[in-house]
């Protein structure tokens, strides 16, 4: 492959694992440098997750087919313990981490120092201190980590990845729970343990991630490596290219619909913080939708766009507001309500309230219209299946068919299949929190196009985005939200990443000083 | 040939298959099992048992819990005697009076749950003290016996020689299987059990589905707790003591999952048929009654650690 001048620390040969006769990795050797960023990439299902977990033992040494180098010296690992053991690190796109434990705790757990018999309290809080400060986590070791942000608990997953000295550290999509700004800390985080020596392997399905910061990519598609090659040796088209093994002409299909009139005003909306009482996260905030409009929110994780929207949806208690629905009033207190008023919202989390993994994709598609494929009750059997297949097709669905688990789909197909319920309903408003989070190019450019579809119908769009090349090519109108409130309304044109992030890093109102409950 | 393979694919097919062994086992240690009369007193236990196990897997399907079965049949056998004898009621108001108990545990249940959000076990804990409690108070610990016979015929037999409780335990598994598969509220338990948060999402009421599923449970259990008073013609302070884990066993032996969103009322059914075999069967090859009690408890854990164990392969292999 490439000459590198460091050394090899990693060498995975001629690794071929199979789940039940199904290939999922077929004869794959790679290798990671002593110093280097590589950026693994390819689709969902390509083989990265199965290749990663066989190196950290997850997948035991019999499992499949193939070695293991490390250093040079051949490893069988039976647990994800002996990998560990071997300096491997890994850090999952879940953040799986104790939510009631301190930091420190959650740093050391399962090797806290020692005093006598009892664990050394003040030993571990300083310890933590020196691994927080690595990763720039401002924050109190006895902190408890429910009172944390999420990027706040990722870069914690990564202090405690750090602390156990790793010659080579896995990252599996680990900006996805985080804004811009932070990845940018992560990464100049990545660059200095990379200076120290270590082989940082990155996955990831952003490609300025890809470009910014890996010395090398290695493209994986339907468990074959297909390139692997140094950074200057390609273009983001060509890994792109590879991931997908299809040209992608357009990126973002983006065609603009007529904007018609206002379908959607919120007014004076004020949204209670959902875990620090006393205090808003959203304070007194108004907009407009129109019809054939996909309104873009920008912010930083944390800002309140999740919880704005969800309010909106009436999934959240709000503290006030009124919602105008074409021009009249609604009184919107439930999901349920905001159904009837022609909402839809797809949430930000599948896993959580997007899908029900153990029913079928049939099940799942009717769920939100129970009352359209039942008669006084009872399920109407053929109706049900009828449009079930229909949006099944239309969202082009990979899947052998509408009986198929959820949970067998991959991510991509499981958010096609989530819009596709909500499609059905016909709403006049759908709102789509982080539509393309964690999902495959080729399933986000269907996306797309299906955004641009139903904007054409005439539907209001709102597309919470932490990703502003995509928000910038989607959407008609950004408002930006930070602190509490929107900084920005930009029309195209008007806007420039640098902008939005200046609008989203706006800060005023100290954190102690902020307002109360108004009920 | 299509059909036998479909037959094979059903999930209750792997619980059947220990139940005919167990019979087949029971017969060649004691003859007398296949007898006539020892099939109709096992299928009638069988009956009764079935009531609860049904209305667990309406609770376990909407992943919830409930401990408090054994009291509500208790009470609803109890307060049925009692209107009975003490309060000159007709037959078909005390029958009445017994299923209202039920209503009200259910939506007692329903409210401290899903009301005051207490854990459902907790919750359930605590009403099967008070509706034990209820039962001991209003009964002053005494036995009742000497019902109408209109009362005790509802424990005999009916037509065919077959017992009324078979009939009306047969009637409420094939209306249960119809309710849970073909309808809305039994789809949007499945949801509520597999996902509360998604189905909240999609607009289904997940408060109401679950009051619901309660309600159904204790009228069911209530409605045991009767059927077993006609039929014993006697109703004990004690009675339905420890029933709760019987239903509970199995609906799970059954292939209901403890952790909601998947239930098959054939399943269940055939749980208790595997419950009160093994009773039977133990009792039959003469196996002390206090080890019989060590042997179903194993059964139990297994039962648990084998939902468990389906639960971690389905979601760990992708």
């Amino acid at each position: 492959m490439t000459d590198m001048s460091g050394r090899a620390v990693l060498e995975m040969k001629h690794i071929t694992k199979s789940f039940s006769g199904v290939t999922a990795l077929n004869d794959v050797s790679f290798s990671a440098y002593e110093g280097e960023i590589l950026a693994l990439c390819g689709e969902n299902g390509a083989g990265k997750s199965t290749l990663m977990k066989i190196l950290s033992g997850s997948y035991p040494e019999g499992s499949y087919e193939g070695q293991i180098f490390v250093n040079g010296n051949l490893c069988r690992f039976a647990s994800p313990a002996q990998s560990e053991k071997m300096g491997i690190g890994m850090i999952y796109q879940e953040i799986s981490m104790h939510l009631d434990l301190t930091v420190a705790e959650n740093i050391f757990i399962g090797r806290w120092p020692i005093k006598g018999r009892k664990v050394d309290w003040k030993e571990m809080n300083e310890q933590a201190v020196t691994f927080m400060e690595l990763v720039g986590l401002q924050a109190e070791p006895d902190m408890i980590l429910r009172q944390m942000s999420a990027s706040q608990q990722q870069l914690v997953s990564i202090a405690r990845a750090l602390s156990k000295d790793p010659k080579i550290l896995v990252l599996d999509e680990p900006t996805s729970p985080l804004t811009q700004k932070e990845s940018r800390m992560l990464f100049e985080i990545l660059h200095s343990l990379k200076e120290r020596g270590i082989a940082c392997i990155l996955i990831t399905h952003k490609m300025e991630e890809v470009f910014e910061n890996a010395d090398r990519v290695t493209v994986l598609r339907d468990g074959n490596i297909i390139s692997s090659c140094r950074l200057s040796e390609t273009c983001e088209k060509k890994v792109i290219t590879d991931m997908v093994g299809r040209e992608i002409s357009n990126y973002y299909p983006k065609e603009k619909a007529e904007i018609g009139d206002v379908v959607m005003e919120v007014k004076d909306f004020s949204v209670p913080h959902p875990s620090i009482p006393n205090r808003k996260i959203i304070d007194q905030v108004s907009f407009q939708l129109h019809r054939g409009e996909i309104l873009g929110i920008a912010g930083l994780v944390g800002a309140g766009r999740s919880e704005l929207v969800n309010a909106i949806f009436g999934k959240d208690p709000r503290l006030s507001g009124e919602i105008w629905i074409d021009g009249r009033k609604a009184s919107i207190k439930s999901p349920a309500d905001a159904m009837k008023n022609g909402i839809a919202l797809l949430t930000e989390d599948r896993k959580k309230d997007g899908i029900v993994a153990e029913m079928s994709i049939r099940e799942n598609l009717t769920m939100p219209l129970l009352e359209k494929v039942s008669r006084n009750g009872i399920m109407d059997r053929k109706r049900e299946k009828d449009i079930s297949r229909r949006y099944f097709e239309e969202l082009g669905v990979k899947a052998p068919g509408t009986e198929t688990l959820m949970r067998q789909l991959s991510g991509g197909n499981q958010q096609k299949v989530v819009l596709g319920k909500w499609i059905a309903r016909d709403p006049k408003i759908l709102i789509l929190d982080e539509p393309t989070r964690g999902i495959d190019v080729g399933a986000k450019y269907e996306i797309y196009k299906i955004m641009v579809k139903l904007a054409r119908e005439g539907k209001g769009i709102i597309m919470i985005s932490s990703e502003l090349p995509e928000l910038m090519s989607m959407a008609d109108r950004i408002m930006v939200i930070s602190d509490q409130r929107i900084r920005g309304i930009l029309k195209e044109g008007e806007w420039t990443q640098e902008k939005i992030m200046e609008l989203s890093a706006m800060w005023e109102t100290p954190v102690t000083n902020a307002g109360g409950h108004e009920s | 040939m299509k059909v036998i393979k479909k037959a094979m694919k059903m999930r209750e097919v792997g619980v059947l298959v220990p139940l005919l062994l167990l019979w087949i086992i029971t017969y060649f240690i004691n003859h007398a099992f296949f007898t006539s009369t020892n099939m109709i007193a096992l299928f009638r236990s069988v009956s009764i048992t079935a009531l609860g196990a049904i209305g667990a897997a309406f609770v376990f399907c909407g992943g919830m819990m409930d401990v408090s079965a054994g009291s509500v049949y208790g009470l609803a056998g109890m307060l049925a005697a009692i209107a009975m004898k003490d309060w000159g009621m007709p037959v078909a108001a005390a029958i009445l009076a017994g299923l209202l108990v039920g209503v009200a545990f259910g939506l007692v249940n329903s409210l401290i749950i899903n009301g005051f959000e207490v854990p459902a076990f907790i919750a359930t804990l605590g009403t099967q003290y008070i509706a034990r409690g209820i039962v001991n108070v209003i009964s002053e610990g005494r036995s009742y016996t000497g019902f109408p016979d209109g009362f005790n015929a509802i424990g005999g037999m009916g037509f065919f020689g077959i017992p009324w409780s078979i009939y009306i335990s047969l009637m409420v598994a094939v209306i249960a299987a119809y309710v849970l598969k073909y309808t809305v509220f039994g789809r949007s338990l499945m949801a509520v059990g597999g996902n509360p948060e998604t189905a909240r999402t999609c607009g289904i009421n997940v408060k109401l589905i679950r009051n619901a599923a309660y309600i159904i449970n204790a009228v069911l259990c209530a409605l045991a707790g009767i059927l077993s008073t006609a039929r014993l013609e006697t109703a004990q302070a004690a009675a339905g003591s420890g029933w709760e884990m019987t239903v509970i066993a199995a609906a799970i032996i059954g292939g209901v999952s403890m952790y909601g969103g998947s239930a098959t009322i054939l399943g269940a059914v055939i749980g208790v048929g595997i419950m009160e075999t093994l009773t039977v069967s133990m009792t039959m090859i003469k196996v002390n009654a206090y080890w019989q009690r060590v042997v179903i408890g194993i059964v139990i854990i297994l039962a648990v650690g084998m939902d468990t164990f389906k639960r971690k392969r389905m979601s760990g292999g992708k």
